[in-house]
């Protein structure tokens, strides 16, 4: 039979050992319900072409689940190109701290087309302990836009035509393509309609002619689409001399709060307060003066 | 009065001027050090900018203005004690006058700067006086800030004269020969004659009266900066006096530390007694309870007709998870404490009176901070960047070294100064049963001269 120091001595032992049973497992289905746990991700890819004729590829990568997603950031992403079943790599990018990442095409660089014209475009992303991997296809086609500005009867017509280029660099017209027509201004492009084009790839827009434009009378258009299937975001500009000239001359603002110069009242106001403060302590240093003299005599 | 009859000379304070003790070099070197460290804080933030420290694009203030605003505050109420004792004649406040009136300049020295802690491009400093716009607080303040600095400079001088003088004649003053130079040359050769007492009571008069509304306005305009805008918990037709009221509540406060640190440590008991104490309380309880009384009409009026934004303010300074535990501390250590102790007499002790000031100096710094940064983390615009640094704002190291070398400066200019000439002001105590009557701004005609109850009337 054992004493009662052993006896005790035993249920501590036998204490510290569930213990550290107790610990291992805790730490091993921790460990395993953070493997469990790998958020899913989720990735956008957006092809555009601006006025310049600069194409941009856009990566966004988000992560988590349900309403609780954010914006996957340092990510690395490989972009491939993928013509006649081999894949050609573009470049491995990382996403910024908003999980967003924009890969410009250099203006001479040709991506492989088949015979219809359709690049295909693949992204990647990896994954790591904690994040899934994901990946998306894009299959774009090369869009041109082109402006053509005539007046009949004093109306004016503007002509946008749409072609895409097949895989021997032909121009071929584009049929029901609709195309969102604006004005640049400031901050925003004004809309002044939308055309849906023809057989001839052509759609025509009557322009009214009391539209505001810059002092000699000069209007930019925009012409775009947004986020096509087959030509993603392509945007064409042209200046014409369609708008009404428009003096933007600035008016000398008057005196206010808000404006450059102050108002009159608040300039005396301020020179009268500093000057009524500095006189007193002026006339202080003063009596200081007389009070030196007064001790220089009396020596 | 009980310094009246005290005779005060400067044989008591000479050996506290001559040459200093190893304890003192050590002191003054250890601040040294905590000031220097401040100034390479401040110059990492000059080389790689504001991201070392926790402002971002929508709190854009932080520590740096509630540093600002609290020592500008304690500029203002020694600056009034000073002024207001100078001018009525007060004779009980003699001797602590000059400790009030370091505390204005030091605080100033040492709190001004902190708005252009906050300055982006601290490069362009000079751009505001280029470009300033005169419409624009910020130039106000600057204007009157500058203004009062100068002032009060003068105004410490000024009170420092006839104590040089009396230095400059003491026989056998062991101290360098350029400290003696120095003497001789400030006392400005007074002698005590009437007509250089007459001048010199003529110059501290007039900066005395024009002390008290420079510093009312400069601490005005400073509340200006916040309730000109119209953000949530700004926007305060009541911020201007309360935020004088709330200058005089921590300057006292903070004033009464001094005056118990110096008493204890330079053993000033026959001069700073338990009267001045028993003064500082009273003056000290009325505060709270102003202070209180504005505290309340300001919260009250923000919460009975709160808009989306002020709820979300409110919500913040009263949940415990955001900046409630804050809000608590400020209304336990800035009210209730100070009326338990100051208002009961079984609590009223010198050493718990200094205990409960220095907490109200704390509560005070903490309700600067809850005024500065609560409602920057709550804007009209919503804030579009998730990131948590760009929302919720963190002090970093060099907000706090700048923050403790400014203490360490305001603490150094004390301990050079009062090495300089005797922290009570010798000359005025002595002649403080001599002081003539108050001037008055209108003449009172004499009993005798009054013939009829018309001509009162008239």
């Amino acid at each position: 039979m054992l004493s009662y120091k052993e006896s005790t001595f035993n249920k501590l032992i036998s204490v510290a050992v569930l213990i550290i049973i107790a610990t291992v497992i805790s730490i091993m289905t921790a460990d395993a319900g953070t493997k469990a746990k790998k958020e899913r991700v989720r990735m956008k890819m957006y092809y555009s072409k601006n006025d310049a004729g600069e194409r941009v590829i856009s990566i966004g990568l988000t992560a988590g689940s349900g309403r609780k997603m954010h914006g996957l950031k340092n990510a690395p992403v490989l972009l491939e190109t993928v013509f006649n079943d081999s894949t050609t790599l573009l470049a491995t990018v990382e996403t910024d701290s908003s999980g967003l990442v924009d890969l410009y095409l250099a203006q001479d660089y040709k991506l492989p087309v088949n015979e219809d014209g359709v690049a295909i475009i693949m992204a990647a992303y990896e994954g790591d302990d904690t994040y899934r991997s994901a990946s998306r296809k894009l299959e774009i086609v090369d869009l041109e836009l082109d402006f053509n500005f005539e007046i009949e009867d004093s109306v004016k017509y503007l002509k946008v035509s749409a072609g895409k280029i097949d895989g021997e660099g032909n121009k071929l017209p584009v049929e029901g393509l609709e195309i969102d027509i604006g004005i640049q201004r400031l901050y925003s492009v004004l809309p002044i309609g939308s055309v849906e084009t023809e057989k001839d790839g052509t759609g025509i827009l009557e322009v009214q002619d009391d539209l505001p434009g810059d002092a000699k009378g000069m209007l930019t258009f925009v012409a775009n689409i947004e986020d096509h299937d087959e030509f993603g975001t392509v945007t064409k500009t042209a200046t014409e001399k369609w708008g009404i000239p428009v003096s933007y001359e600035v008016k000398p603002l008057p005196r206010q709060l808000y404006t450059d110069e102050a108002p009159l009242w608040m300039i005396a106001l301020v020179v009268v307060t500093l000057a009524g403060a500095w006189y007193h302590f002026f006339l202080s240093v003063s009596k200081l003066i007389k009070l030196r003299k007064a001790g220089q005599e009396r020596l | 009065m009980e310094n009246s009859g005290v005779s005060i000379s400067i044989n008591d304070f000479v050996h506290n001027l001559e040459k200093p003790s190893k304890k003192w070099y050590l002191g003054v070197g250890v601040l040294t050090v905590i000031a220097l460290f401040g100034m390479y804080a401040l110059l990492r933030q000059f080389m790689e900018g504001q991201i070392i420290t926790g402002m971002r694009d929508n709190v854009v203030w932080g520590i740096y203005t509630a540093n600002f605003v609290f020592f500008m505050g304690l500029s203002y109420a020694g600056a009034l004690i000073s002024s207001i004792s100078q001018l009525l004649r007060i004779k009980w406040t003699k001797p602590i006058v000059r400790i009030a009136e370091l505390l204005t300049v030091s605080t100033l020295i040492v709190g001004a700067p902190f708005i252009l802690f906050c300055l982006g491009r601290l490069d362009r400093i000079h751009y505001l006086l280029l470009y300033g716009r005169i419409q624009s607080p910020i130039t106000w303040d600057v204007i009157a800030i500058s203004t009062d600095l100068v002032f009060c400079i003068a105004f410490l001088y000024f009170t420092h004269i006839r104590d040089f003088a009396k230095l400059r004649d003491y026989p056998g003053l062991n101290v360098s020969n350029w400290r003696k130079k120095m003497y001789r040359y400030l006392a400005l050769g007074y002698k005590g004659t009437k007509e250089q007492k007459k001048y010199l009571h003529q110059a501290h008069d007039i900066m005395a009266a024009i002390i008290i509304p420079t510093a009312i306005i400069a601490y005005s305009l400073l509340s200006l900066l916040f309730s000109m805008s119209l953000r949530p918990g700004w926007h305060s037709t009541i911020f201007s006096p309360y935020f004088v009221v709330t200058a005089g509540y921590s300057g006292v406060a903070l004033l009464i530390v001094i005056m118990w640190i110096y008493r204890k440590n330079r053993k000033l008991e026959t001069y700073i007694t338990n009267l001045h104490f028993k003064y500082m309380s009273f003056a000290l309880i009325m505060l709270t309870l102003i202070y209180g009384y504005f505290t309340f009409s300001e919260y009250l009026t923000d919460w009975y007709n709160q808009t989306e934004t002020y709820h979300q303010l409110l919500h913040k300074l009263y949940d415990m998870n955001q900046f409630g535990w804050l809000s608590l501390f400020h209304f336990v250590f800035a009210f209730v404490v100070p009326i338990i102790v100051i208002g009961f007499p079984w609590f009223r002790s010198i050493n718990m009176v200094t205990i409960v000031s220095l907490l109200i100096v704390i509560a005070l710094w903490v309700k600067r901070y809850l005024i500065v940064v609560p409602t920057l983390e709550t804007p009209y615009i919503p804030i579009q960047d998730i990131r948590p640094e760009y929302v919720h704002y963190s002090i970093s190291w060099v907000e706090w070294a700048l923050s403790i070398s400014g203490i360490a400066v305001i603490v150094l200019i004390f301990t050079i100064a009062s090495k300089w000439a005797p922290i009570i002001p010798v000359s005025e105590v002595a002649d403080a049963h001599n002081l003539e009557k108050p001037k008055l701004l209108f003449k009172v005609r004499n009993d005798s001269t009054i013939k009829s109850q018309e001509d009162v009337v008239v």
